[in-house]
């Protein structure tokens, strides 16, 4: 009876011996890894941080290299700076002499303008010629540019008067600008 | 024959429950360890104590220590890639800046504060006036300038800051566009807001633009360019108008300085008039800019200046400074109240007087 109970006691001691070998095996293997992954981290995180103070340095030295231009930074901004604002203004700004040259240069030479105005979108114009034919002929190339899409969006005649005294004819429009 | 007599159905009764059925109950059994089982289990398990323990603060050192090395990782990649960037930007503008020819680049700074100066330019102004009026062969007859902090009647530059002067012209419509069209190829830029011309005359409501420098320090790291052709061209353009604009102007303001001269066509400025407070519309006023002073700083900023002692003192000074805004000051520094006529009399005279 004895013998028996010292068979199931190796049996259990071994048992444990073999438990707690694999426990130590896995524990030390956790921390194996653990040791290694550290180290690993920290060698990558020294050589970042040693780059980034190389270039810190770099930066700090181009900086200053830099500095003698510093007159030519400004200018360069300067000049960028006036030029944006003139590409504004070119774009934006009304040109009203290209209108005024195109309906002046659409009326036959026979015809004067003793009355022409531009303001904001509207043109108020009186032509006077010594025949009708040559106010038709005018009126007729504004229309051309009305339907071209060209400056004047529409005209209006306000009024055809005749002057008998001076032999001329008057015509009155208003041009509604595009 | 005998009958079974039919037994009555006896009535089933609910069972009732017995002893050994009772219903569930829920119970609290408290688990004790007694002091024995400790023991017990303390001698089965004490082998592993110590492994478990140094798992335990393996994953606990992991968690505390290492982890925040791991986050920091992104950070400090993501760092070094930016930095890295800056020094090419940098290296980049130093390229940049060291094949800048400074001579080219002043002249074109010149050109472009010119073109819209940073504060009210009256002398460009008149300048351009009488440029685009010797120019187009036209006569003005009077001038008057809205003094204050306008912006335009342009709907699209609405916000852009103006000088408004009125002109008033003795022509007919064809030589009020040729006037027209070399107002708007003179500099400081302008727009002409109204354009009214009957038998006689014209008037034109005009704005010379300005635009105040935006604030910017100076920051290295900032990608700058080199202008490219098309700027430059455009620069150029700018600069012919500039030369030709000093050249008409130069010649209408010998016309007026000189009397003796016949007034022609194109070059005669009949007066004008500054409005010195801020008015949103403004009549002629009795003072006005003396022809003589007019006439010297329409010389003195041609390159054939004169070597009157006004002029001498005047490029003196624009050539150490380099900006025309820097009249205002000095008008301003010798002359009293700036823009003034009195201020340009004053700054005349102790210009003359004292050369600097």
């Amino acid at each position: 009876m004895d013998d028996i109970n010292l068979l199931y006691q190796n049996v259990v001691v071994k048992q444990t011996n073999k438990t707690l070998l694999t426990t130590w095996i896995i524990a030390g293997c956790i921390v194996g890894l653990f040791v290694v992954s550290m180290v690993g981290v920290y060698a990558i995180t020294f050589t970042l941080n040693a780059t980034i103070a190389n270039l810190n340095n770099q930066q700090d030295q181009l900086i200053s290299s830099l500095l003698p231009y510093k007159n030519r930074f400004y200018s360069l901004q300067l000049i960028d700076d006036r030029l944006r604002g003139i590409a504004k203004i070119i774009n934006n700004r009304q040109n009203y002499d290209k209108i005024m040259g195109v309906l002046l240069s659409a009326a036959p030479v026979t015809v004067s303008f003793p009355n022409f105005t531009i303001s904001k979108k509207t043109v108020t114009l009186s032509a006077t010629a010594p025949t009708l034919s040559d106010l038709n002929t005018y009126l007729a190339n504004l229309q051309s540019l009305v339907s071209h899409k060209k400056i004047i969006r529409s005209v209006n005649q306000d009024g055809l008067t005749a002057d008998n005294n001076q032999g001329q004819f008057k015509m009155d429009l208003t041009l509604t600008l595009l | 024959m005998t009958t079974n007599p039919i037994q009555p159905v006896q009535e089933v009764q609910p069972a009732q429950p017995s002893e050994s059925i009772k219903p569930m109950q829920s119970e609290t059994r408290n688990i004790t360890l007694s002091e024995g089982s400790a023991k017990v289990l303390y001698k089965k398990y004490k082998a592993l104590f110590i492994p478990y323990l140094v798992l335990l603060l393996t994953f606990v050192a992991f968690y505390f220590i290492e982890y925040p090395q791991i986050q920091q990782l992104p950070t400090l990649t993501s760092q070094v890639s930016q930095i890295s960037l800056t020094n090419n930007q940098l290296r980049e503008n130093e390229k940049v800046l060291s094949s800048i020819n400074d001579k080219n680049y002043s002249e074109y700074l010149a050109t472009v504060s010119a073109v819209l100066p940073q504060q009210k330019d009256y002398t460009g102004v008149i300048q351009a006036i009488a440029g685009a009026a010797n120019a187009s062969n036209t006569t003005l007859s009077d001038y008057t300038f809205q003094v204050g902090d306008l912006a335009t009647n342009s709907a699209r530059l609405a916000t852009q800051n103006s000088l408004s002067v009125s002109l008033l012209l003795t022509n007919g419509a064809f030589d009020t566009q040729h006037f027209a069209t070399k107002l708007l190829q003179s500099i400081p830029l302008s727009e002409i807001s109204d354009l009214s011309v009957n038998n006689v005359s014209a008037t034109l409501d005009t704005s010379f633009f300005y635009q105040p420098y935006t604030q910017a320090g100076y920051n290295p790291k900032t990608p700058i360019f080199l202008l490219s052709n098309n700027d430059i061209n455009t620069i150029n353009v700018f600069k012919k108008w500039k030369d030709a604009q000093e050249t008409n102007a130069a010649t209408a303001s010998a016309l007026i300085t000189n009397p003796s001269v016949t007034p022609i066509p194109g070059a005669y400025l009949n007066g004008g008039s500054l409005s010195p407070t801020p008015t949103s519309t403004t009549t002629n006023q009795s003072s006005s800019i003396p022809p003589a002073i007019l006439g010297s700083l329409g010389k003195c900023s041609t390159s054939s200046a004169t070597s009157s002692p006004f002029c001498v003192c005047y490029n003196n000074y624009l050539q150490t400074n380099y900006t025309q805004t820097q009249l205002d000051t000095f008008i301003t520094d010798y002359g009293g109240t700036n823009t003034t006529p009195q201020a340009y009399l004053n700054a005349a005279n102790v210009c003359q007087n004292q050369p600097l």
